[in-house]
């Protein structure tokens, strides 16, 4: 029923949350280094943690659990690196091809944790007011195309219960040739059904005046003075953030042996703001929740 | 001057071979309301799309529609859009968006309208048509009902002069029909917007109309005021008599409205109560026609007062119906437990319990229910009351997580049914059934790989599939689709489709006939022929279940008639019996009779009710 996850990069402006979504996706796959890596799956985490509590339980396992694999398949890969710590197959499984696969498998799963914890506060219907104006029929259209995945998907379920409710039921029909005939006359049904609602919604769009000259975009979406403070924050981090990167912040060595950057003031500087733009969303979450409850006790 | 106005329209489709509109000419005025009614393929939709041109078919068109006086052809897409509002059958493939919100603003930003704009109208919108609770809920979650009054709304925000509507409740349940139809008198009524409706369902809307045109053949063959049309029907014996409301039917059964049809409406002497308005068209209107005409003060027929007044006879049978609630067995809580006329069962279900999903709430609880072969069964009740998942447990569709389903002796295992030759269920979507590109290859798709089912008795509707092409032609002479053979299933009007579907699933020669809203969408004609084919049906042996809205159908074909509520049968009965003793729930002829003749349940029994006590002199 709820339509608004609780999530506070909901209730930011929609550009805002892609933009935030484009840069903090960004460098956490550019950035090849163990602190940022790290920083990133702490804050992706903690956003998912604090926006679906429990329900992210499986999406963060599987996160995990794939870059566990990353990290200690790479070795078998990759055995250069001084220290071996065993070998195998006659092949060295060295400590530095290890970390170097931690740090790649950090960078996956906080890449995926970082579009879960981000998509549901930007639905279709924000992308489509932020392209909108510029390609107004294509949106519209794609719209209409994610809806009939679904759609489709009852209907087929639909059809194989209908065809089994006269004693043709695809599913149960004697071997293989014959199922795959009433898998093939099923989609026959579909796209015979697709066709005709197809022309229906299609008269529908006509005559509410779909195509008939220049479109504009609803939303009720407004840049607020909340939304100005946040991305000036966010930019001003992200700067810093870029800038210790440019002075070689992010750098770091794994083969032969592992060579972080050193940790300069500028260094430490960017670590710090990178730190807390990956922060923020999970922050502002977990704020908002406090504020509830303080709300819901004074009433 | 007439708002919108079709001049000598003339319409023929490219391949047709007469015209599906001939030399039509007809005028709505600014406000009025109109209904347009007529025989399935009368030219009702292809009139109705004429009037905007996005929507005009593809084929040959002479004559003119004009728009405020200006011929159609002038005026751009962009300003039909903004005065010419369309509503369709199909509820589902109307909406576009994936939320209710933007599925209201879909219209004004295909017209460009400014953000302000839309929010304002939004907001009209929702507070208007009630949408308010469900606007930030996805579309595709919403009812059948729910999602016709979006559609409505979402063409009312472009604010149109003129509304129409091309039987937009053909697809809903009766509640969520009237509602609807509600919604239409309020923008008619409320905001002064002209409407051209057709529509099947005259009962509830034909009282709203305030112009009634009857179309056949592509023809107008009468239009004007509601009641005068509907008597005139009436006097020249229309099939489309039956569609028209109780009321009117028991009216011009009772007065004789034939020949001198002028004279009777205001002027026959001593029919009292004219003074109300000629022809009675609601309950309320009806039932006061009938106190007058039959001597009884209104007083008498409060709603369950059945036997306040009245001869010593209905007094009896209304004393008697309504103790039986107490303490007679036919209507305890729980189904009769001996099976009535020694006939054996086809269909046996015990403590039913079944949900859709783990987490779903029981769709059918402690459900139980015995069905005598050979006979047609009517399940009725609201929505979400279990019918339809009854008759998908009937046949194995879905299993109950407990209970036994025992259906032509077969005992239902705890795994899916592989299949069980003799039962089979036409879905309330006729459409579900198609997958060929012909309607004969439809049929013949059911007759080639028939399965073997021994013992099942084969009579003429039950055609062995050795005489395959015979049968295949008996079948479609016996539905009334002989001249549709060579058609796309797709094609077909929703009447039609309806047919085809029935013959298809007759084809399978089933011992058990299970139907899921029979008739939905379809014209009166089409019940008449559906119900005497069921009962052909029954008459050979097959067992009829089927799962209805429509109470007057059942109460003329059904032999029993089972009300379930909640999951559970609530009470079992012959039709008459029930819808008797029902006071709320029963058929417009019972709510016209009730306390002046307990136990009239359809129009006949009403008019043959009204002619025994004779007429007034």
């Amino acid at each position: 029923m709820e339509t608004l996850p609780r999530i506070s990069l909901g209730t930011w402006h929609p550009a805002l949350t892609l933009g935030y979504a484009v840069a903090v996706v960004g460098l956490t796959v550019l950035v090849i280094s163990p602190v940022y890596a790290g920083l990133s799956l702490a804050g992706a985490l903690g956003l998912c943690a604090a926006s679906r509590g429990r329900g992210a339980g499986p999406l963060v396992a599987g996160a995990l659990g794939l870059a566990l694999l990353v990290a200690l398949a790479n070795p078998l890969f990759n055995t250069a690196g001084a220290t071996v710590l065993f070998t195998w197959l006659g092949r060295p499984y060295t400590a530095e091809a290890l970390a170097f696969g931690a740090v790649m498998g950090a960078m996956l799963a906080a890449a995926l944790l970082w579009f879960g914890g981000i998509g549901p506060a930007l639905g279709s219907e924000k992308v489509a007011y932020l392209f909108g104006s510029t390609a107004p029929a294509l949106c519209t259209v794609l719209t209409l195309v994610m809806g009939l995945v679904p759609a489709y998907g009852r209907r087929a379920a639909a059809l194989v219960e209908a065809r089994a409710g006269i004693g043709r039921d695809p599913l149960a029909a004697p071997g293989l040739g014959a199922k795959v005939r009433g898998g093939a006359t099923v989609l026959g049904a579909l796209t015979a059904w697709s066709l005709d609602r197809g022309v229906a919604t299609a008269d529908a769009m006509a005559a509410r005046g779909f195509g008939t000259g220049r479109r504009t975009t609803w939303g009720r979406y407004r840049f607020t003075a909340r939304d100005g403070v946040l991305a000036a924050v966010l930019a001003g981090l992200l700067a810093v953030t870029v800038a210790g990167l440019a002075c070689g912040a992010g750098q770091a060595e794994f083969l032969p042996r592992i060579v972080l950057a050193a940790p300069s003031p500028l260094a430490v500087a960017s670590w710090t703001a990178w730190g807390l733009f990956v922060a923020l969303p999970a922050l502002g979450t977990v704020g908002e929740e406090g504020r509830w409850r303080c709300s819901l006790r004074n009433i | 001057m007439a708002l919108l106005a079709a001049e000598h329209l003339t319409f023929t489709y490219p391949a047709g071979a007469r015209p599906a509109l001939a030399d039509m000419t007809v005028a709505f005025d600014p406000g009025s309301y109109t209904v347009v009614a007529g025989r399935s393929g009368c030219g009702k939709t292809t009139l109705l799309r004429a009037l905007k041109t996005a929507l005009a078919p593809a084929g040959t068109w002479s004559g003119t529609v004009r728009l405020d006086g200006v011929p159609l052809a002038d005026v751009p897409l962009r300003d039909q859009a903004r005065a010419v509002g369309f509503v369709m059958q199909e509820p589902d493939a109307q909406i576009v968006c994936e939320s209710v919100e933007a599925e209201l603003v879909f219209g004004l930003e295909n017209l460009g309208c400014p953000r302000e704009v839309m929010g304002l109208r939004v907001a009209e919108m929702a507070a208007f048509f009630g949408l308010q609770p469900l606007l930030h809920r996805r579309t595709d979650e919403l009812s059948g009902g729910q999602k016709q009054l979006l559609n409505l709304a979402a063409v009312m925000a472009l604010g149109p002069q003129v509304l129409v509507l091309d039987e937009p409740t053909s697809q809903l349940d009766p509640v969520a029909a009237v509602d609807f139809l509600a919604a239409v008198r309020r923008v008619n009524r409320e905001l002064g917007t002209t409407i051209v409706m057709a529509e099947h369902r005259l009962e509830e809307a034909l009282a709203d109309a305030d112009r009634f045109v009857v179309m056949d053949a592509g023809r107008i063959i009468a239009a004007g005021d509601p009641r005068t049309v509907a008597r005139d029907l009436c006097a020249a014996g229309s099939p489309l008599v039956s569609a028209l409301p109780a009321a009117v039917q028991v009216y011009a059964a009772v007065e004789g409205v034939g020949a001198d049809a002028e004279g009777v409406g205001a002027d026959a002497e001593g029919v009292a109560g004219s003074g109300e308005g000629p022809v009675p068209l609601t309950v309320r209107e009806g039932r006061h026609w009938l106190q007058a005409r039959c001597g009884e003060s209104p007083g008498a027929c409060d709603a369950f007062d059945a036997d306040a007044e009245g001869d010593s006879d209905s007094r009896q049978v209304s004393r008697g119906s309504w103790g039986t609630v107490a303490e007679g067995p036919r209507f305890a809580f729980a189904p009769a437990d001996s099976p009535r006329r020694g006939n054996a069962l086809a269909l046996r279900l015990r403590d039913l319990w079944f949900r859709y999903g783990r987490e779903g709430a029981d769709v059918l609880r402690g459900l139980s229910l015995e069905v005598p072969a050979g006979r047609i069964t009517a399940l009725v009740g609201g929505n979400g009351s279990g019918k339809s998942t009854v008759l998908k447990a009937a046949c194995g569709l879905v299993r109950p997580y407990r209970g036994t389903v025992e259906t032509l002796g077969h005992r239902f295992g705890p795994r899916r049914a592989t299949r069980l030759a003799g039962a089979v269920l036409l879905p309330q979507d006729p459409t579900l059934l198609f997958s060929r590109a012909t309607v004969r290859e439809e049929l013949e798709e059911m007759i080639a790989p028939a399965p073997a089912s021994p013992g099942v008795p084969t009579p003429a509707l039950t055609t062995a599939p050795e005489v395959a092409p015979g049968a295949l032609a008996a079948m479609a002479e016996c539905c009334d689709i002989a001249s549709l053979l060579d058609a796309h299933p797709f094609d077909l009007s929703g009447g039609e489709r309806q047919r085809v579907a029935l013959a298809k699933v007759l084809l399978a020669r089933p011992r058990l006939l299970l139907l899921d809203e029979p008739g939905t969408g379809a014209d009166a004609a089409f019940k008449n022929a559906l119900g005497a084919l069921l009962a052909d049906l029954a008459r050979e042996g097959v067992t009829v279940v089927m799962a209805s809205h429509d109470l007057d159908f059942c109460a003329r074909w059904a032999d029993e008639a089972v009300l379930l509520f909640d999951g559970a049968v609530a009470a079992a009965a012959p039709p008459r019996e029930l819808f008797a003793t029902t006071g709320f729930y029963t058929t417009a002829a019972s709510r016209l009779a009730r306390g002046v003749f307990p136990g009239a349940v359809t129009v006949e029994d009403v008019v043959a009710r009204c002619n025994e006590k004779g007429a007034p002199r």
